[in-house]
């Protein structure tokens, strides 16, 4: 096994070893079909759900008058590639949208949650 | 509905037209953020910025953003904006009691996208009247 292989299997071993500080991510994929000029309204694909681990690094709002609270995620590369602009997030029961840009080495996608509060 | 809602509706018509939609160009309106990046593309906004002959009515513009591959030259961008030109200008879209008439367009060219540097944007302009009652 080469370097690469080697890094992702010790990503995932980390990520096992951080117990119950990796938590559930339940990924909601939706993709659109399209925006129907008739009716006026943006029409949605079947959604699929996808339960990956996740480790909270960070939550920051920015302000007492902010209603956004953003959080910082590390997930497995493997796991999650990218999001699509009508993906959600959800944990431990609130739902959450990627922002741009995420960031991705790789073996781990660093990504920021924004949630309105 | 309202002045705005009318006048969307009048406008946003045009691309539920069998004839527009044949032409194969992707079509999506401000807001929508399912768009197929990597692809020639049009985003249409209305902005209804001007007065109108009663308080139902308005005058404003219509500002299509159109995104083409960079790099493959003018072409793809004056042939979509001839395009809409056949479905827009001097045209007047009536539905129910609402009125929306074009005038001439414009075309300005922006550059290469900042968001995506695959796509040259260009923008296409046309001003409009609307007539409501």
């Amino acid at each position: 096994m080469g370097y690469s292989g080697l890094v992702k299997r010790q990503a995932r071993k980390a990520f096992s070893l951080a117990k119950d500080l990796a938590v559930d991510i339940t990924l909601t994929k939706k993709s659109s079909t399209g925006f129907n000029f008739g009716t006026l309204e943006a029409g949605m694909g079947v959604a699929q759900t996808l339960i990956v681990k996740g480790i909270i690094v960070d939550k920051t709002k920015r302000s007492s008058e902010s209603k956004v609270m953003k959080t910082q995620v590390i997930m497995l590369s493997e796991d999650v590639s990218s999001f699509s602009d009508f993906d959600t997030l959800s944990i431990n029961g609130l739902t959450y949208l990627p922002e741009r840009p995420l960031k991705d080495d790789g073996y781990t996608l660093t990504v920021t949650l924004v949630k309105e509060v | 509905m309202g002045k705005y809602s009318d006048l969307s509706k009048n406008v946003y018509s045009v691309f539920d037209l069998a004839g527009w939609k044949a032409l194969n160009i992707k079509t999506f309106p401000n807001n929508f953020i399912g768009i197929a990046n990597g692809s020639d593309y049009i985003r249409v906004s209305v902005i209804p910025s001007g007065d109108g002959v009663n308080l139902k009515s308005s005058s404003g513009l219509v500002n299509i953003d159109i995104f083409v591959k960079a790099g493959l030259g003018p072409n793809a961008i004056y042939t979509i904006s001839d395009s809409l030109d056949n479905y827009l200008v001097g045209k007047s879209i009536t539905i129910g009691n609402n009125v929306t008439q074009f005038k001439n367009s414009s075309v300005s060219i922006i550059g290469v996208d900042k968001d995506n540097s695959m796509l040259f944007r260009a923008i296409y302009a046309i001003p409009f009247n609307h007539y409501g009652v």
